[in-house]
């Protein structure tokens, strides 16, 4: 553990590499050596009127809405089928070749083929997020119930369980931890997979934006879509990690439980 | 009435042959009766006692109970087990519920009905704490009253206090005399200590190894209730330098405690 | 009010390996499993693109092969992939040195790991193919913006790995490697760098994997030259069969460098654990 004063020494520390890093962009782009580096002043000045605008809500509004619907039924199939390849070993051996599969290949090398299927709208981008999320939940969920204390499974069994009460009341509370963990890089590579499917497409959605931004040198306003990306990508973590923190009250560091597999 | 006749086990090995970890045991448990087991390490104990549980089937004769043959676990018996084996994830009041909540209560009558158990075992302060934040010794407390909690008429115990420390150990042998004679159960004890065999048993089986075997069945001519006094009492010592001989003479295990 | 029976076997039992004659039997079940299942798959993918009316959307699996066996006979392929390939491997060491040499300062610095830290956390939360539009108004779109953007994807997690390997070297070894009154680059070399291979290994395998999706995402976002323009092409074109093989040619090949990337890291941290298990 880190002493009070050595966290707040490294804060300090952290603002001032903020600071420096700025100043150092905002130098290089008073100097005008590239469009690609506009001062940083303009991209702050850029920020309030880019986030407020009509265009940047609408963009957020259509990529939350794909991360709304492939998202949570992507995660509940993961878990379900996480909870069975975990459990049963024919289960696992028939379906350990295709997720690893999965879960090796850039998935974004089948954007193309996706766009073939499903049409170059809001289906493409679902199964983007689908295949990019679905894989990794049930690996960790399948990890998960791995952990599973066989000691555990013969008390509930001593006490009369059937295989439906093991799974339930044993099996799953015991592949929590990991689920969750599943949970909070599946969160992390949706955003991933809207935003690369958003981009191919072009036209829908925040990656849409960056693309069109990019198209126009509209560079503040770029920057400005950017870093509301990352600062999402950070919040949703956050969020996640702390649900996970109420729902495991048992673990002592949840957000410190290593995914089983992070995925390419 | 439990009657194990002419039990044996077999367990096959991984290059191809077998192992015969039990062969032909048999006794019997009179009901209310402290029973206890005692013998070398490896002779086969924990499998006796969960075929008694209906965890592991046995590969010759049969467990009747009452009259019945056992083909499972059922609910006229609870076990007690050496690692605890508590649920991380639950609470110590739903841990003592557990037994009720898997026979088909609710989450929350099944913490009602355990209350009076965590009461009798002294941890009503506890009940809402989790696992990892007691010791040993309150750990296997919420074992015991798990188990009491599902009012059953035997009750399996291996080597309950195996993993404490030996004042705890004393301290958990007294309290569990003590409930004992107010639960009136069964109850089938295995342990490595001729002590706690002794000082806790109206009988106490001494195992043979290699394969599992009775050798004798000891009767403890103590009265009751057990005191202090009772470990330094002749007869008690008699009876563990008994047993100890008997033990030592089947293999040289460091491991056994020699009785002081 | 006896044994209402449960299941009538225990997980006592069930924990153990059965051996003996079903022992034979066991070792191939799960491969029948296995095949099964890829079998399967591959038969539903045929027997689906078959059933349906065109071959513009869904192809069969067996068309799909012939395509790439076609493609793989055609100089324009291999000139493609040479256009992909280059300036991946160009990225991709420059991910992997950078990200090393920032991992280990990191790791070993706490100072340098702060000064860092707001940097390293929202490069490692953002989705980094928003950056290529900025990587090709930078550098238009020839090979430097592409050696970026893989350099981009691949360079965080080699940075993040390796420190966390450095951060988790057993104090000890550093003690004792201070007790002989190492000087600090010798310390770093000798006792700080092997210590921390693993983490770094691991940085290298994961950081390869992010730098194929690089090479990938290039070759989609900017399609002007490489296989991505075969992509563009084939779509053009209606020849599905061909843009199928093309993504499959894309696929194995990331595959193939995982697989290298992880056979490296395997040789490297056994044989520091080896190593450790002499010492
Ligand atoms: N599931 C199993 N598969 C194979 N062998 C087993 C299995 N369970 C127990 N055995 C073997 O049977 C013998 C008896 O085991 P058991 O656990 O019943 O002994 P024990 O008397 O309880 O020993 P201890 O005093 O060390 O707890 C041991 O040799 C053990 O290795
Ligand atoms: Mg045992």
């Amino acid at each position: 553990m880190r002493s009070m004063s050595a966290k707040n020494r490294n804060r300090v520390l952290s603002i001032i590499g903020l600071a420096v890093g700025l100043a150092i962009w905002e130098v290089i782009g008073r100097l005008e050596l590239s469009p690609a580096f506009p001062p940083v002043t303009a991209v702050i000045g850029a920020i309030t009127e880019v986030w407020t605008s009509a265009r940047f809500l609408d963009a957020l509004r259509e990529s939350l809405i794909s991360i709304a619907i492939a998202l949570p039924p992507s995660l509940i199939f993961g878990i379900g089928v996480g909870l069975l390849v975990g459990r049963y070993r024919p289960v696992e051996w028939a379906l350990d070749p295709l997720i690893n599969t999965f879960l090796s290949l850039p998935l974004v090398a089948l954007i193309p083929v996706l766009f073939l299927i499903f049409g170059l709208g809001r289906g493409s981008i679902l199964a983007t997020i689908v295949i990019y999320t679905f894989f990794i939940v049930v690996v960790n969920t399948a990890a998960g119930v791995r952990t599973t204390d066989p000691q555990i499974v013969e008390m509930a069994t001593s006490f009369g369980a059937g295989e439906q009460q093991v799974m339930r009341r044993v099996v799953l509370p015991s592949a929590l931890p990991l689920m969750y963990a599943g949970v909070r890089i599946a969160t992390g590579r949706a955003i991933r997979a809207v935003i690369i499917a958003e981009q191919v497409i072009g036209l829908i959605g925040l990656g849409g934006l960056v693309q069109r931004l990019g198209g126009a040198f509209a560079v503040e306003q770029l920057y400005a879509v950017i870093l509301f990306i990352g600062l999402f990508g950070l919040v949703s973590m956050e969020a996640v990690t702390a649900v996970e923190r109420r729902a495991l009250p048992w673990v002592i560091a949840p957000e410190d439980t290593e995914p089983a597999f992070q995925g390419a | 009435m439990i009657e194990i006749e002419g039990i044996g086990r077999r367990f096959n090995t991984r290059d191809g042959g077998s192992f015969e970890a039990l062969k032909d045991v048999s006794f019997s448990v009179k009901d209310k009766e402290f029973f206890s087991i005692i013998g070398p390490s490896g002779c086969g104990k924990t499998t006796l006692l969960k075929m008694v549980a209906g965890l592991v089937k046995p590969t010759a004769g049969r467990i009747d109970i009452d009259g019945q043959t056992v083909i499972g676990p059922g609910e006229d018996r609870a076990m007690v087990f050496q690692q605890f084996v508590l649920l991380p994830w639950a609470d110590i009041l739903t841990n003592v519920g557990f037994g009720l909540e898997l026979r088909g209560m609710s989450r929350k009558e099944s913490r009602e009905a355990a209350k009076p158990y965590l009461e009798q075992v002294g941890l009503t302060r506890f009940a809402e704490h989790y696992p990892h934040e007691l010791s040993g010794g309150m750990q296997q407390r919420v074992g015991l009253a798990r188990a009491l909690a599902v009012g059953p008429d035997i009750l399996l115990m291996d080597e309950p206090f195996g993993a404490l420390d030996a004042q705890t150990r004393q301290l958990m042998q007294e309290d569990l005399m003590r409930l004992w004679e107010v639960e009136q159960t069964t109850v089938i004890f295995v342990t490595h200590s001729m002590d706690e065999a002794a000082y806790l048993s109206d009988r106490v089986l001494v195992m043979d190894t290699h394969p599992g075997r009775v050798r004798e069945i000891l009767d403890v001519p103590l009265p009751r209730p057990r005191e202090e006094s009772t470990r330094r009492s002749p007869v008690f010592n008699e009876l563990t330098s008994h047993m100890w001989h008997e033990l030592r003479g089947m293999m040289g295990d460091p491991t056994l405690p020699a009785p002081e | 009010m006896v044994a209402q029976s449960g299941p009538t076997l225990g997980s006592g039992e069930s924990q153990v390996p059965e051996a003996g004659p079903r022992a034979r039997a066991n070792r191939w079940t799960p491969w029948v499993f296995r095949i099964g299942s890829v079998g399967l798959v591959l038969v539903i993918w045929e027997l689906y693109g078959r059933a349906q009316e065109t071959t513009l959307f869904f192809v069969p699996v067996s068309s799909v092969l012939a395509a790439l066996w076609g493609q793989l006979q055609s100089a324009e392929f291999w000139d493609a992939f040479g256009q992909t390939f280059i300036p991946f491997i160009w990225g991709w060491l420059l991910s992997l040195a950078v990200g090393i040499v920032l991992g280990l300062l990191i790791g070993r610095f706490n100072t340098f790991d702060a000064l860092t830290k707001p940097y390293v956390t929202f490069l490692n939360a953002l989705p980094v193919s928003t950056l290529v539009p900025i990587a090709v108004i930078l550098f238009g779109i020839g090979y430097a913006s592409r050696i970026l953007v893989v350099f981009l994807f691949g360079v965080v997690e080699v940075t993040l790995n390796t420190a966390a390997g450095v951060r988790y070297v057993n104090k000890d070894l550093i003690e004792m490697g201070e007790s002989f009154n190492a000087s600090q680059p010798r310390l770093f070399r000798k006792v700080i760098f092997p210590a921390s291979l693993p983490g770094i290994m691991a940085g290298v395998r994961i950081g390869t994997g992010r730098a194929v999706v690089g090479m990938v995402v290039v070759e989609i976002l900017l399609v002007a030259v490489g296989m991505g323009r075969l992509i563009l092409r084939y779509r053009g074109r209606f020849q599905s069969a061909d843009l199928y093989a093309v993504v499959l040619a894309l696929i194995i090949f990331g595959i193939l460098l995982q697989v290298l990337a992880r056979q490296i890291e395997r040789r490297v941290s056994k044989w520091k654990h080896e190593m450790e298990q002499i010492a």
